[in-house]
């Protein structure tokens, strides 16, 4: 009787442990990019992801070693990696949305849409799951563009209006099929809400010259000079950036920049020494920004020697900048060589139109004793400040800014011009013509000058 | 009678050891135990769902091309913008001209009869050169360069691009800035818009949010006055070339920002110019990448061909279904009919050669984001053309990878079409690099020489 009783027990044991060896065995395995083609740091940082999804099949694991594939670029990767979270957890949507982001972003678009439509249709009345909505529907939208059913892709963005980048699509769309006045109307509410945007203010642009509108058309082009772009089209994307940064050499970067970015200099150059050491051996574009940083730190120090060497290494993985240029000027003139410095330096101002590095060209300049073309560069330096203010709308102080210019080296035809555009932005007409007629006295072929001036005025 | 009596005793005899039970008994200890041991070791045997790809590759080039020179073992990361095949310096043999955007530098590379190869900067400092355009504009009879100076390599909208030119004397180049105080400029291409017998200069002014086109009026003396033709972002090429057949010069661009729309400006004679838009997509993200003009159809009229696949915007470029390069075959009357000839993705540049030699145009187009992780898919490929402008797609290479920029030459001087590219390294993966690779063809065996 025991013994059938221990029989009865075992047998329910086999079966069971039974069941677990097959049920063990029948986890996969991820799905990884070979290796030679990832980034060892990246590789190594997610081994350990890699072992937790493969000893234990959990959802969460696969779902974080997806995020991090994605962060990568590692799209289809990734895409497995979600579809067994959803496989282990069906009730997932934000597997099935990241699933549909692998699948838009491998060209894969009807299938895209289909699930986000299947998002859409199963989401609840929550303030989360609106904004959700909005922006799988915005997404469908886009879709339908890249399969280039214009009609489909209207009618979406049409029932997606609150979202200001669909709003920025249907406009788009009404303006390429000739129907500039409902665009208008459209245009003019969301630059309410984005007064400075330059998508919007590009659209409004063509929907005035499609209408006519001639001098509004103008307003509009000179506002869009100083517009920025605030209104981002994919937005979709944006959730992908904290999943790169976790990983590899940007989570280092990371450190780097919260940890140890406020500590002193020796400490600053010891870890990007470090850095720099990580990179040994592969090709990456981290390794220029870090050797760039070093160099900025040993400037700080007043290191000349240690700059110079830095220098030599940017050169010699291909980088010769202008910023490279400087750094070595700058050593140079650190040394004694004022006058092998100001050579370096000229030659980094042909290639930048930096204000800071013309400001350093300008110093430098002086330090060799060139006063006077230390003066025009002085110059140069506030002309490209003003152009700066000029652009973000701050045109009192580009006006400020011009005005040095000018007093310093008044025969630069170009800082006429940049005072001509700054006083018409000011709304001072008479003011800005006079300028654009100062720059033609000086540059007679300054095409643009011309064009501010009216059409039957003769060039000077 | 009696009974016989029973012989079974009533005596415990020795007891028997229940090994069944024993071992049956271990075995329900053991069995959890040993499961619970072995279990993590158990290998991974289940399958994840079938691994996509949406790379393309084709059948392997019944031309036999042979790439020269080794791809690179050092860290560098080359930025090459433009290579072109031409007699730069007017020995009778081709060179390659190139764009150096790392090194910020013009090249040339010479190639000698034995193979070997020589690079010879010809300017340097020049920021982020996206085009060379070799042209002589003084009429002296040897060539300048005019270069496309972006600035700025990474997207930035800042006024930081200009065109310089690059006159050739005796002593070597003198630098003239011929445009200044502009946004990244990609492109410039010489003609005499206004006829009056000097070349002027069409320009693409790519910039980043904002661009234009213009073209620029020769003055004499390296003296230039710009004209503004048309403002959107994103002007990557200017093919100019009589496209109307009226025996002047008209200007061509692909928009390649946000709408892209291919643009035509028709010249009226006397330096003014019409605005025509030849064809547009809604589809934002087609990735235009460039622009050329050739008659492919051999109709005596010039026709436009775009490779489209850039996706730089893209933190990590993929390929995608709609990628490859469109024909727009002239029609007569400023009508451009649209034929898609590959679906190559990712494909950055093309140029149009009689690579076969049966006497109709071919085309080839290099990728700078097909689907890298799969070491198969196509780098170089060539466009058969079957003399009706049906194309079968040839494989030529599958590396290096990340081209953006090719061009077609006789390089050894057999008579045979060669090809140049230049890679630029800006994406992962940073694998299978070579700065400026070149394939020579081979002659077909038995095929003379």
């Amino acid at each position: 009787m025991i013994v059938r009783a221990i029989a009865v027990i075992l047998l329910i044991e086999v079966l069971v442990c039974g069941y677990l060896f097959v049920q063990r065995a029948a986890r996969p395995a991820p799905v990884l990019p070979e290796t030679t083609l990832m980034n060892p740091l990246f590789a190594e940082d997610i081994q350990p992801l890699v072992q937790q999804v493969t000893q234990t099949n959990n959802a969460f694991d696969w779902m974080r070693l997806g995020e991090a594939l994605l962060g990568q670029g590692y799209y289809s990767h990734a895409e497995l990696c979600f579809r067994q979270v959803a496989e282990l957890m069906p009730e997932s949507r934000l597997a099935e949305s990241r699933i549909a982001y692998c699948l838009e972003r491998t060209g894969r678009t009807e299938q895209s849409s289909e699930l986000y439509r299947e998002l859409n249709a199963s989401s609840d009345n929550s303030r989360e799951a609106k904004r959700e909505q909005m922006q799988a529907l915005y997404e469908i939208g886009r879709n339908a563009l890249r399969e280039e059913k214009v009609d489909a892709a209207e009618k979406l963005f049409r029932q997606n209006l609150g979202f200001l980048p669909a709003r920025y699509q249907l406009a788009k769309l009404l303006i390429r099929t000739e129907r500039a006045d409902e665009a208008l109307p459209l245009i003019s509410e969301s630059l309410q809400q984005v007064p400075r945007s330059l998508k919007f203010l590009e659209l409004q642009l063509r929907a005035l010259q499609q209408t006519g509108n001639v001098k509004q058309a103008e307003q509009t082009a000179q506002m869009l000079e100083r517009a920025q772009h605030s209104v981002p089209l994919h937005p979709g994307s944006n959730f992908i950036e904290p999943f790169r940064l976790k990983y590899g050499i940007d989570r280092r970067v990371e450190a780097f920049n919260t940890e140890i970015g406020n500590g002193s200099l020796p400490e600053l150059e010891a870890e990007l020494v470090k850095l720099i050491d990580l990179l040994e051996g592969y090709p990456s574009t981290h390794r220029q920004i870090f050797l760039m940083r070093l160099l900025e730190v040993q400037q700080q120090q007043q290191q000349p020697r240690k700059m110079l060497e830095t220098a030599r290494k940017l050169n010699e993985i291909g980088i010769h900048n202008a910023e490279v240029l400087m750094y070595q000027a700058e050593a140079n003139g650190s040394l004694g060589d004022w006058n092998q410095a100001a050579q370096l330096a000229r030659r980094a101002g042909q290639m930048s139109k930096s204000p800071a590095l013309h400001q350093q060209l300008a110093e430098v300049l002086k330090q060799a004793g060139q006063t006077e073309e230390s003066q025009v560069e002085q110059a140069l330096v506030y002309r490209l400040e003003a152009m700066e203010y000029y652009r973000a709308s701050q045109l009192a102080e580009a006006l400020e800014k011009i005005e040095q210019s000018l007093k310093l080296y008044p025969a630069d035809p170009q800082s006429w011009f940049v005072r001509g555009l700054i006083q018409e932005a000011l709304g001072e007409v008479k003011a800005s013509l006079a300028d654009f007629r100062e720059c033609l006295k000086r540059d007679p072929l300054h095409g643009r000058a011309r064009q501010k001036l009216p059409s039957d005025e003769p060039a000077s | 009678m009696s009974s016989p009596e029973s012989t079974v005793s009533s005596e415990p005899g020795p007891r028997q050891t229940p090994w069944l039970a024993i071992f049956l008994l271990v075995m329900v200890f053991l069995l959890p135990l040993a499961t619970w041991l072995l279990l993590p070791s158990i290998p991974a045997l289940g399958r994840l769902p079938e691994f996509y790809s949406g790379g393309t590759t084709y059948p392997a080039s019944q031309l036999r091309f042979e790439r020269q020179g080794a791809l690179q073992t050092g860290v560098e990361l080359p930025l090459i913008t433009n290579v072109q095949i031409l007699d730069f310096d007017g020995d009778g043999k081709n060179d390659i001209l190139y764009c150096d955007a790392g090194n910020n530098r013009v090249v040339l590379r010479q190639l000698t009869s034995d193979g070997s190869t020589s690079d010879q900067t010809l300017i340097a400092d020049i920021a982020a050169p996206a085009h060379a355009t070799p042209v002589d504009i003084d009429g002296d009879g040897d060539l300048d360069i005019v270069v496309s100076v972006l600035g700025n390599i990474q997207p930035d909208d800042g006024v930081v691009g200009r065109v310089e030119l690059y006159e050739q004397t005796p002593e070597g180049f003198v630098r003239h800035v011929i445009l200044d105080d502009v946004r990244r400029v990609a492109d410039v291409q010489p003609g005499d818009f206004d006829g009056d017998g000097d070349l002027d200069l069409a320009v693409a002014v790519f910039g980043y949010n904002r661009g234009e086109v213009l073209w620029l009026e020769n003055r004499g003396a390296f003296q230039f006055l710009d004209h503004h033709l048309y403002s959107a972002p994103g002007a990557i090429h200017v093919p100019v070339a009589d496209y109307d057949g009226d025996g002047d010069l008209d200007i061509a661009t692909i928009i390649s920002q946000e709408e892209e729309e291919l643009v035509a400006f028709e010249n009226l004679g006397g330096g003014k110019f019409k605005t025509r838009s030849l064809w547009l997509t809604p589809n934002m993200d087609l990735g235009s990448a460039g622009l050329i003009h050739a008659d492919l159809d051999e109709d005596g009229d010039e026709d436009l061909i775009l490779p489209a696949g850039d996706n730089l915007e893209d933190f990590d470029a993929y390929p995608q279904p709609y990628h490859g390069c469109l024909w727009f075959e002239n029609t007569g009357d400023w009508n451009f009919k649209e034929h898609r000839i590959s679906d190559l993705g990712g494909t950055y540049a093309g140029d149009v050669a009689d690579m076969d030699g049966d006497g109709d145009l071919d085309v080839v187009l290099v990728s700078m984001t097909n689907d890298w992780y799969s070491p198969e898919h196509a780098s170089v490929v060539w466009l058969e053309n079957d003399g009706q402008q049906n194309f079968k797609t040839w494989q030529i290479d599958n590396q290096p990878i990340h081209l953006v920029t090719v061009a077609v030459g006789d390089l050894n001087q057999d008579g045979l079409p060669d090809i140049a590219a230049g890679s630029l390294n800006m994406r992962k993966p940073f694998d299978r690099i070579q700065a400026v690779p070149f394939w020579i063809q081979r002659a077909k065996k038995g095929a003379p020489q």
